[in-house]
């Protein structure tokens, strides 16, 4: 039987606030998954509940179609990063690396095979010796993976591992956590309040907010096709214009907006008359006026990112359209005051119900 | 030095070097020295009867008669109950610390802090009484055992084996002094990441191996300030053992105030002189031990 993770009817409160609620989710065996999030919306509750530092209020989490409950979590085969590492700074590596071993009482010739295969397996060959407080914040890092994973969990779980690196080393490190994940063929469970780092690492990505997954599905389909307005508006950027549908026509419907009529893709299946919002991308919103879904605007700024320009046309009622133009040949000088007209694809644009968006 | 001096004065910074300076030498300095100066030298009486008058050991000398082992018997028991002590205040007194540290919610912890402080309102002599009338054989504890057909026990004269002190001065001692092993352990833990514990939990730790290799390693310095300060405390108590230790268990101190209760203050001081020297041998053993430093200890 494969060790699947399970979560059938997850619910946890503290006191009168539930933290998650109605959980069901299977995480199968050698996923990269994570869960992602704005601080507070449960994501830190479930991991918790995984490596068995608190119990669900109800239902049942199993590992491997066994259940979790009542194993205390220096039985669950589980591993936690912590988001501060926590490691043991009066030990050396190679002690920290051993711990786990220790305690279960394998013998030291063993404990020292396994530090050398942690270190090459982390790429840090020959720091064995070396004391926590010499360690720089990447290798840290490295050396709380290699403690964790030397206790051969099934499942890994790592808290926001990465907030504490700058953003080289946090790019660097993203490549590494998924290179090692490939190699060991562990479950990972990430959890996160960065998207770029959940969607560039993970296999499958749960988007969560105030204790419910909003949208569970691949990186790309949680970014190409939200289903919630909170999921468009949570991960990455958006354009969000108020509308009201008009018109519905197969998996597409009609509205009318104050820049004029536009159309869409319909996945939640509004009815003509409902109030929504229509999300674009600002990298799928071209300047050329050669499509029906054409707004007009006058530019209110323009934001030099390196690889690409961002301009900010007037939205009257709402936050400015923002227009990601790649910073190459075709990019155009826009003076502010200028009107432009920019124009998206059908595909590109999702109409979904008002009232559900993230508040940041 | 200058920025200091700018900042309050040279009014100001006088007054605070001064009183350092007065503090040092009033309180710790000369007394030292005179002490020092005493127990060198014979007593007046001693003198009359032929002992030197200039500088000598004359004063030391009871401590090393062949044919009386008494104050010799009186010091090794001392220590002896005194170290005995000192480790079940250890004993008691870390758990307490580690709940107070890591397991009590923020009411209950000022709660328990408050519970602890209160009776040390109350001045020595008195809690030493209390326990007198409590342990004494027609006291509380007596009476109440009567009731239910126990008893007495006789606290008093039960001695513990190997170090010959009985129990009523064993339980009053480590209760007139857990608060100076408590806090120092207690901060010394508050100090550790509670990451630093689920992290051992969750590699497969047992609470025994959490304590025995991420919290007490990491309270030792408190630990060890703790036991010295304990041990010193209790070697140099005085009315703990006059009110509760009964017909056997003669405390040091008592054969130090019986010296100067007959005026013999060179002999006392010769004494008090011998006991503090032995305690600064404890600490400087106690920091080989832990292996820990002056600083380490200073900061918790």
């Amino acid at each position: 039987m494969s060790n699947d993770l399970e979560f059938t009817d997850v619910v946890k409160r503290f006191g009168d606030f539930t933290a998650v609620r109605d959980l069901n989710l299977t995480i199968r065996e050698g996923e990269f998954f994570s869960f992602l999030g704005p601080s507070g919306c449960g994501k830190t509750t479930i991991l918790r509940m995984v490596s068995g530092f608190i119990e669900p209020t109800d239902g049942d989490i199993r590992l491997g179609g066994r259940s979790l409950r009542g194993v205390g979590p220096n039985k669950r085969p589980t591993a936690l990063i912590f988001q501060n590492l926590a490691l043991f700074p009066l030990m050396t590596v190679a002690e920290n690396i051993t711990f786990g071993l220790s305690v279960r009482g394998v013998p030291k010739s063993e404990q020292a095979a396994l530090v050398r295969r942690m270190l090459d397996l982390i790429a840090l060959p020959g720091l064995a010796e070396r004391r926590i407080d010499e360690l720089s914040g990447g290798q840290k890092q490295r050396i709380a993976i290699a403690r964790a994973l030397a206790v051969e969990p099934q499942v890994l779980l790592l808290d926001e591992p990465l907030s504490a690196l700058d953003l080289k080393l946090r790019q660097h490190m993203r490549a590494e956590l998924r290179a090692i994940q490939r190699r060991t063929g562990v479950t990972f469970i990430y959890i996160t309040h960065d998207q770029g780092e959940a969607l560039a690492m993970s296999d499958r990505v749960a988007v969560m907010s105030q204790g419910r997954i909003e949208q569970c599905g691949l990186s790309a389909e949680i970014y190409d096709r939200p289903t919630t307005a909170f999921v468009a508006s949570f991960v990455g950027e958006n354009n969000a214009i108020r509308a009201r549908v008009v018109e519905t026509r197969g998996g597409e419907a009609a509205v009318e907006t104050g820049f004029g009529r536009f159309t869409g893709h319909n996945p939640r299946g509004l009815a003509a008359g409902d109030e929504a919002i229509l999300f674009v991308r600002p990298e799928k919103l071209k300047l050329a006026a050669d499509h029906p879904n054409c707004l007009t605007a006058r530019v209110t700024g323009r934001v030099f990112e390196g690889t690409s320009v961002d301009l900010h046309l007037d939205h009257p009622g709402g936050r400015p359209i923002m227009v990601r133009l790649p910073n190459d040949d075709t990019l155009i000088d826009a003076a502010e005051g200028q009107a432009l007209s920019a124009s998206f694809a059908t595909s590109a644009a999702t109409i979904l119900p008002a009232g559900e968006m993230a508040r940041d | 030095m200058t920025e200091t001096i700018q900042r309050f004065g040279y009014v100001g910074v006088t007054l605070v070097i001064g009183s350092l300076v007065a503090w040092a030498l009033l309180l710790i300095l000369i007394p030292h020295l005179m002490l020092i100066d005493y127990a060198l030298h014979a007593s007046p009486g001693a003198i009359s009867r032929g002992a030197p008058t200039g500088w000598t050991f004359h004063s030391f000398l009871p401590l090393f008669d062949p044919d009386d082992n008494q104050l010799r018997s009186t010091l090794a028991r001392t220590l002896a109950t005194t170290a005995a002590i000192t480790l079940l205040c250890l004993i008691v007194c870390y758990p307490i610390a580690y709940y107070l540290a890591k397991v009590a919610t923020r009411g209950w912890l000022s709660l328990l802090m408050l519970a602890l402080l209160v009776p040390f309102w109350v001045n020595e002599v008195l809690r030493a009484y209390a326990w007198r009338s409590l342990l004494s054989r027609n006291g509380l504890i007596n009476e109440a055992a009567a009731h239910v057909g126990l008893g007495p026990f006789e606290f008093f004269n039960w001695q513990i084996p190997l170090i010959d002190a009985n129990i009523a001065l064993f339980v009053g001692l480590v209760y007139a002094y857990v608060l100076f092993m408590v806090f120092p352990i207690f901060n010394a833990i508050e100090s550790l990441d509670r990451n630093q514990i689920e992290a051992a939990r969750d590699l497969g730790a047992s609470w025994w191996t959490i304590h025995r290799r991420i919290v007490i390693p990491h309270a030792k310095p408190g630990i060890a300030s703790g036991c010295i300060v304990t041990f010193m405390l209790v070697a140099g108590s005085f009315i703990v053992p006059v009110l509760l230790g009964g017909r056997s268990s003669f405390w040091f101190t008592q054969a130090i105030e019986s010296q100067f209760s007959v005026l013999n203050w060179n002999g006392g001081s010769a004494y008090a002189l011998l006991l503090e020297l032995i305690c600064l041998v404890f600490i400087v053993v106690m920091m080989r031990v832990f292996g820990v430093t002056l600083r380490d200890i200073t900061r918790s």
